[in-house]
């Protein structure tokens, strides 16, 4: 097994279409993160002001949730392999459990800020900010829809250690929320 | 299948402890004011080194990119270190 594993391959493991797609997607976010960093650079007293209203508590159980989230994807590939389906399932149940214990938290972040009433016209950060966790937000919620689709066709026992494509690829796609996630945490919520 | 499961606990281990130091970089009531103890450019430097590094770890273990050759091994970290020299050039230029 470990020889197997050592051979390198040309293409990353999953389907290669979902991979463009997953580029495409970093792409636009990369886009998101060069115009946040530019307009805090005419703005750095505005931003940081608003910066420092920010919930950074929130911001790194959110952080924990998504990664923990991961840890599960990947344990309930290499269970597959082992051909355990029911282990492989429960940890696919755990990992949608760190998705929604996201949401959940952002949720509550973003009522607060609407309690104060704040919203995308509030000034320049919180316009950014905004836009910026919700559009990753949206990147969630799908991701969480492919790990139930995962879920459901893992406890079908349609995945096995020969064919698990399907796993691996909704598993790629949930690694790019995540590390999204691991630049906007630090670039919106602590860097000064 | 043992060495995979160790190598998952090791690399998410890295990833919390790495998160947490973030965090903590970012508490005024923990650490002081920051800029008294670093240069705010320096500290800037150490939250993206760890954000990129982070990001590296993902693809490579949690994405299986160490298990590729070529371009593909090297489409995540290419990424981080393409946004994160736009960061860079728009926090310190």
């Amino acid at each position: 097994m470990y020889i197997q594993e050592s051979i390198k391959t040309k293409y990353p493991p999953g389907d290669l279409a979902l991979w463009i797609f997953i580029c495409a997607e970093l792409l636009v976010f990369a886009i998101f993160f060069a115009a946040y960093a530019f307009t805090r650079a005419s703005n750095i007293e505005l931003f940081n002001q608003y910066q420092a209203t920010l919930n950074t508590d929130l911001a790194l159980l959110n952080t924990i949730a998504l990664l923990t989230s991961s840890y599960f994807v990947v344990s309930a590939i290499i269970s597959i392999k082992e051909n355990k389906q029911k282990q492989s399932t429960r940890f696919l149940f755990l990992s949608i459990i760190g998705g929604c214990a996201f949401l959940i938290m952002k949720m509550t972040e973003y009522s607060h800020h609407m309690s104060e009433g704040i919203n995308l016209t509030t000034n320049l950060f919180y316009m950014f900010y905004l836009s910026l966790t919700f559009f990753h937000f949206m990147h969630v919620i799908l991701g969480i829809m492919i790990l139930l689709v995962l879920w459901l066709n893992t406890r079908k026992g349609l995945y096995t250690a020969d064919n698990h494509d399907g796993l691996v690829s909704g598993g790629a796609y949930w690694h790019m929320v995540d590390l999204v996630w691991l630049i906007l945490f630090p670039l919106i919520y602590i860097m000064k | 299948m043992e060495k995979s499961y160790r190598t998952n606990n090791i690399i998410f281990a890295t990833l919390v402890l790495l998160t947490l130091f973030t965090w903590i970089l970012g508490q005024k009531d923990i650490i002081g004011d920051i800029s008294e103890i670093i240069d705010g450019k320096a500290f800037f430097l150490i939250l993206l080194s760890i954000a990129i590094i982070k990001v590296h770890l993902i693809g490579d273990f949690f994405m299986h990119l160490n298990t590729v050759s070529g371009f593909w091994r090297w489409i995540i970290t290419l990424w981080v270190m393409l946004t994160g020299s736009f960061i860079a050039i728009a926090f310190l230029l």
